[in-house]
């Protein structure tokens, strides 16, 4: 009897154990799931409001022959802010880091906010007139907070003008 | 079923409306998200079908060495007159721009450059990276 009462006891105590377990395992699990729907959510949203434009003219990129400078012309198309630096220019495979002393925001101000152009004037060896060459500039948009958030990228056939 | 089994589900359960109710304020943030996202969008698309601009007119004083270009707003959204970028000859040249800082639909707004070289190519990059084109021989001598 005393037997009967223990190892109902004990089934007792397991059955509690075993269920607070799989209840803490729900918890986690929606809360996990919750919190990267919610950061899905805001990275979708950051991606779909954040854009930049190659603005040059495709048939006259500025090209330094002495310096071997290219001057790629960005405008943040989007509706959220830019990172300048996570920006990344590339042509004719030689690609730049834009947080060097080649990247100028125009018209002055600090932030590269919506409808704003940065200047980026990299070093890239050997182009010439009349060949068509590709570039891309890419980078992350910035949440209010300032984080990266979601991304943009253009990308522009080129030929080059002498300057 | 014994006393514990019954009270081992009740407790499952429990977690279960617990889990349910942790998650729910960032599902509906999500969702919030999503939602706002998705009319950012259709602001954006329809500001970007009703934004356009053409080139009205533009002219080139050989003495002076003047620039002058109309912008003329053909959509049904005012546009910042800041908005514009304008490329001589590949070059990114800022404007001596005076008036109302907003271009109302169907209004011009005039661009001047003082001092320049006639340029062979001018191109004008507006709103959302709308750009127009404009040769030399599109440009009359003032």
């Amino acid at each position: 009897m005393a037997g009967t009462a223990v190892s109902e006891l004990i089934f007792f105590m397991a059955a509690l154990l075993v269920s607070s377990a799989v209840a803490v395992a729900f918890i986690d699990v929606a809360d996990n799931y919750s919190r990267g729907l919610r950061d899905e959510a805001a990275l979708l949203r950051a991606d779909m409001t954040s854009s930049l434009t190659i603005v040059n003219d495709p048939g006259m990129v500025p090209y330094d022959n002495a310096s071997k400078n290219l001057t790629f012309y960005i405008k943040n198309t989007g509706t959220s802010e830019l990172s300048i630096q996570d920006l990344l220019v590339s042509a004719n495979g030689t690609v730049f880091v834009g947080n060097g002393t080649g990247i100028m925001l125009l018209g002055g101000g600090i932030r590269w906010d919506p409808g704003t152009v940065v200047q980026a004037t990299f070093e890239v060896a050997g182009l010439n007139k009349g060949v068509d060459y590709n570039g891309w500039a890419s980078t992350s948009a910035l949440s209010d907070g300032g984080a990266p958030r979601g991304s943009a990228m253009d990308t522009l056939t080129f030929r080059i003008r002498e300057v | 079923m014994s006393s514990g089994g019954s009270i081992g589900m009740a407790i499952v359960l429990m977690g279960a409306v617990i889990g349910l109710a942790i998650s729910q304020p960032h599902i509906d943030r999500a969702i919030g998200d999503l939602r706002s996202a998705r009319e950012d969008l259709m602001d954006s698309a329809i500001s970007i079908g009703n934004t356009d601009f053409s080139i009205e007119e533009a002219s080139y004083n050989n003495t002076t060495g003047d620039l002058m270009i109309g912008v003329f707003n053909s959509g049904s959204e005012p546009l910042e007159r800041t908005g514009f970028q304008f490329l001589l000859d590949g070059v990114l040249w800022a404007p001596d721009s005076k008036g109302d800082p907003l271009i109302y639909p169907g209004v011009t707004a005039l661009y001047t450059f003082d001092n320049v070289t006639k340029p062979l190519s001018v191109r004008i990059v507006g709103p959302f990276g709308l750009a127009r084109h404009l040769n030399a021989g599109d440009m009359e001598d003032a």
